[in-house]
């Protein structure tokens, strides 16, 4: 998302550059205040668990109102990226908190490595089959794409290209 | 993670006010005081698995090469049959999508099959099944993360080659 929302804005909103960076900065505050202000708290609330349940809800939520926010309402756009967009690094905090507390010393190269491998994995796996769908969702024809699986599947490439 | 709060106004300042490289060049510019820095203050454990008997030839040969192999070349394959998959000559039903998404599946599946069943004994397995069974300690946070990385999912999108998936996975 750190890349596609940038080119949302640029293929809805604007083409200036330097406006496409103010209105990226919610996004980057969000991250910001999820991971290094955030976790200054999590030693004493003592509930990493419930951390990840509400970060993982909230990011859920605003990614699907992304959706809803663009080309619809400019302000809601920008600032449902503070939430959608500052919840992934709480998680990836907490999970890495997580594993350094109760896997031994001597596995938590290992662990902490299948970390960020199952990070990237879902990501490398799950672009081809949501590109299409953003793809459409910027140029406002996504109900094609339900509709229409062999579209569907025909937009990957030029979406690509 | 948190400097990446301006990466994008920064960024497109450098496009319209020097160039585009100056984007990397920044990157270079920061990994080498970080080099420079973790030479100089960083003094990690010599031998953090207590290991002293073994040399650091041996070491590496515990390295599991047979999981490494199977686990990047089957992703590397499933992902150059999604890319080519719905191009033009390449169509979803074609033999060109269906043969690199199967075989490199089962060579993925298979990376962790090793890993469980053939080399148990083995010292480093690149993903040791004793460390999965501990559900709460560690497989959970692996499927946090793992839903959580769909935030992740336009990383490659940044690429200039945008169609190359095979460098993204060899990445």
């Amino acid at each position: 998302m750190t890349g596609l929302l940038p080119q949302g804005t640029l293929y809805v909103y604007t083409n200036d550059p330097f406006e496409i960076g103010v209105m990226f900065l919610p996004n980057g505050f969000g991250q910001l205040f999820t991971t290094a202000i955030m976790p200054l708290f999590l030693h004493y609330t003592k509930r990493p668990k419930y951390y990840i349940i509400v970060a993982l809800v909230v990011q859920t939520l605003f990614n699907a109102l992304y959706a809803y926010g663009i080309s619809f309402h400019k302000s809601a756009w920008i600032a449902f990226q503070f939430f959608g967009q500052g919840c992934f690094g709480l998680i990836t905090i907490v999970t890495v908190m997580n594993v350094g507390l109760h896997v031994r010393p001597s596995e938590l190269g290992v662990a902490v490595g299948l970390l960020g491998t199952f990070r990237s994995m879902e990501a490398v796996l799950g672009l081809p089959f949501s590109a299409p769908y953003y793809a459409q969702l910027l140029t406002r024809n996504w109900r094609d794409v339900f509709l229409l699986p062999h579209r569907r599947m025909a937009l990957v490439g030029t979406f690509h290209n | 993670m948190p400097w990446g709060t301006f990466a994008v106004l920064l960024g497109n300042l450098f496009v319209l006010h020097a160039t585009w490289r100056w984007v990397y060049y920044v990157s270079v510019i920061y990994a080498a005081i970080c080099l420079v820095g973790t030479a100089i203050f960083y003094f990690p454990p010599a031998r953090p698995l207590q290991d002293y008997e073994r040399t650091r030839w041996q070491q590496l040969l515990q390295l599991d090469f047979g999981a490494m192999l199977l686990y990047t070349g089957g992703l590397t394959s499933v992902l150059l049959g999604l890319s080519w998959a719905g191009s033009p000559g390449h169509r979803w039903s074609s033999a060109s999508v269906a043969v690199p998404i199967v075989v490199g599946g089962c060579g993925f599946i298979a990376s962790f099959l090793y890993n469980f069943t053939l080399v148990e004994g083995l010292a480093r397995p690149l993903c040791p099944k004793y460390l999965l069974k501990q559900y709460r300690k560690f497989t959970a946070s692996l499927v946090v993360i793992f839903v959580g990385g769909m935030a992740y999912v336009s990383a490659p999108l940044t690429n200039h080659k945008r169609n190359s998936y095979v460098g993204f996975g060899i990445q």
